[in-house]
């Protein structure tokens, strides 16, 4: 710190006497940048080289340390008939899909349902209904096993209405709605929250306008509410869809894939993309295959980003 | 209220208009509630039952025959305290703590440089920081589960600790630089003005202004943490190692024997984190929207 009060002939604060104003490129930045671009470097691009390396390798359990180039022998095994890539890839899509679906609605319904003007009390809901968003989902999601277990309290309440008991992570339909039902009740308060700041952002004036016109309920929103709301979730709608496609650790620790597509074989029901690579590398260690599933899992995400940022512009706002 | 029902100067009819509008309102606001309280019991049951049974005496099974129970005792949590419990807290937090102050520390001066600094490749960069940000982190798992057992840094908390704090250091950037940008650009400026060198201007101006922002961005990435079970479950595989969420999967899959002390670990582990949100919530939302909101 010292030396640099030093008065030594280094370059003078204002050269011209005009304030110094920083436009151009300054190589400084580097500096700034060098921590997280090295770190991220070395341990996200490089592994992903590697991950990309292993995709063409028989990397396993049996090849652990002499493993070698296969070619696309793990993208034939992927792309094979029967493989399982198929049905995996329709269900990664189908709750990519209604997952982010069912926490838009519910967001936006649950927001609209909010902030009705005589409702004083929807603080008091709207903190009661942000808990489940508030506790640690890694360990809410074991709750819910034990909840739709097939003797969990689930089946004793809807026994004491005389349902009969449903299996509900045991069938095939029954673990995927339960997966979404969770998935919605993990999701819908952050969607409630950004729906709600996303209402009050539409000008007062714009209903008050419509009240005087007398249009009806439904025209408020369809003229009004649902147009401001679609141009301002657009980007959180995209993000969604990548976010859910990618998301593993619910699924794992819910079903677990589980039930079986059919006796006998490798991947479950719910098996998603990426909680299929997850066994890959978990349980099966194949290493080589998981790696080769990555890739087109990045592939998928990547293409999600680059619409994302497209779409809204992220990318020419940027400057 | 009453304001937006417009003007009141019309005549009998308008008025008759304006009481059937009330009654309406009053209607719907009455089915509103109802609905609203009928979520609100639906959501919270998960919890009330988990604080229930971690109460709950007897039987450590799932299966019980009532729903709620009949003796209510602290055992479960003692039995809790008297085994790895305490040890799985120490490692979360152990892991938590690392991860977001390295993470967060590194990420602060890489989103200085984006929101104030100039230099070539910028726009290039945000896109890039995106992209890694929506990323699965276990794209690339493979490949760190084979150098990290090359260098035998599997199952340990510093090689967790190294590949989501520094490999993560780009997660908080994008956040952190849409707050910057909300700070005014004048009062960097007024610095510059009076000889601030760049590092003054972001040590003495920007930092300061920027440090609740901090503080939630470490309460975020230490949840996100807690939170992480993929990554975690794949390089960790001593229990002993386990942080909180992971070590309690013995119990949860316990169902006939383990259940109340389940519940036990998971109100324990659970509880801390409902206080930090409520703190942080205000900010936490603001930041989401920044970054999730267009306009």
């Amino acid at each position: 710190m010292a030396v640099n009060t030093a008065p030594t002939p280094t370059r003078p604060l204002n050269p011209t006497g005009a304030p110094k104003r920083p436009r151009n490129y300054q190589p400084l930045a580097w500096l700034y940048l060098a921590p997280v671009l090295i770190s991220t470097f070395v341990l996200t691009v490089l592994p992903f080289l590697y991950t990309f390396y292993i995709a063409f390798t028989n990397y396993s359990l049996f090849h652990y340390n002499e493993f070698e180039w296969v070619g696309f022998e793990n993208f034939r095994e992927i792309f094979s008939a029967g493989s399982g890539f198929l049905p995996v890839m329709g269900w990664t899509v189908t709750w990519m899909i209604l997952a982010t679906a069912f926490n838009i609605i519910s967001g936006m319904l649950l927001a609209m349902m909010l902030s009705h003007p005589r409702l004083r009390e929807r603080t008091v809901y709207r903190t009661l209904l942000i808990i489940p968003w508030a506790l640690p989902f890694i360990l809410t999601v074991q709750v819910w096993a034990g909840i739709l277990n097939n003797q969990g309290p689930l089946n004793q309440i809807l026994g004491m209405v005389g349902i009969p008991t449903v299996k509900w992570l045991q069938g095939i339909t029954s673990a995927r709605a339960s997966l979404l039902m969770m998935n919605l009740w993990l999701s819908y308060p952050f969607f409630m929250t950004i729906c709600l700041a996303a209402l009050t952002a539409i000008p007062r004036e714009l209903y008050e306008a419509a009240d005087i016109d007398g249009a009806s309920g439904w025209a408020r929103f369809r003229y009004i509410t649902y147009p401001f709301m679609l141009s301002a979730l657009t980007p959180l709608l995209i993000m969604q869809l990548s976010f859910q496609f990618g998301n593993a650790g619910v699924i794992v620790l819910l079903t677990n894939g589980l039930p079986l597509a059919y006796p006998g074989s490798q991947y479950g029901a719910t098996d998603t993309l990426a909680t299929f690579a997850y066994k890959l590398v978990y349980s099966l260690r194949d290493y080589g295959l998981a790696a080769a599933y990555s890739i087109i899992i990045f592939i998928v995400i990547s293409g999600l980003t680059i619409t994302n940022s497209l779409v809204t512009g992220a990318f020419s706002e940027a400057d | 209220m009453a304001t937006r029902l417009g003007p009141t100067s019309a005549g009998p009819t308008r008025a008759s208009a304006l009481v059937s509008y009330r009654t309406r309102q009053t209607v719907e606001v009455w089915i509103l509630r109802i609905i609203l309280i009928a979520l609100v019991l639906v959501s919270l049951f998960p919890t009330i039952y988990v604080v229930l049974y971690s109460l709950k005496g007897g039987s450590p099974s799932l299966y019980s025959s009532t729903l709620i129970p009949q003796r209510l005792t602290l055992d479960n949590y003692a039995k809790l305290l008297r085994g790895q419990f305490p040890i799985w807290v120490r490692n979360s937090l152990v892991l938590g703590a690392g991860v977001a102050l390295i993470q967060v520390s590194l990420a602060t001066f890489a989103a200085y440089a984006f929101s104030r600094l100039r230099f070539p490749g910028r726009k290039f960069g945000i896109l890039g920081l995106l992209i890694l940000q929506t990323l699965p982190v276990f794209a690339a798992i493979v490949a760190i589960f084979r150098v990290f057992s090359v260098l035998g840094l599997l199952n340990t908390l510093t090689g967790v600790i190294i590949l989501l704090g520094l490999g993560g250091s780009a997660g908080g950037v994008w956040l952190l630089k849409n707050f910057m940008d909300s700070v005014p650009r004048d009062l960097d400026e007024a610095a510059y003005m009076d000889g601030a060198t760049v590092w003054q201007t972001f040590r003495r101006v920007l930092l300061p202004l920027v440090v609740p922002m901090l503080v939630v961005q470490v309460i975020t990435t230490f949840i996100g943490v807690y939170n992480e079970y993929i990554m975690v479950s794949i390089l960790l595989s001593d229990p002993q190692k386990y942080p909180l969420g992971i070590g309690v999967r013995s119990f949860s899959a316990g169902f006939a024997t383990n259940w109340t002390t389940f519940c036990a670990a998971a109100t324990l582990g659970s509880f801390p984190f409902l206080i930090l949100f409520f703190v942080s919530q205000r900010f936490l939302v603001e930041g989401l929207m920044r970054g999730a909101i267009k306009g």
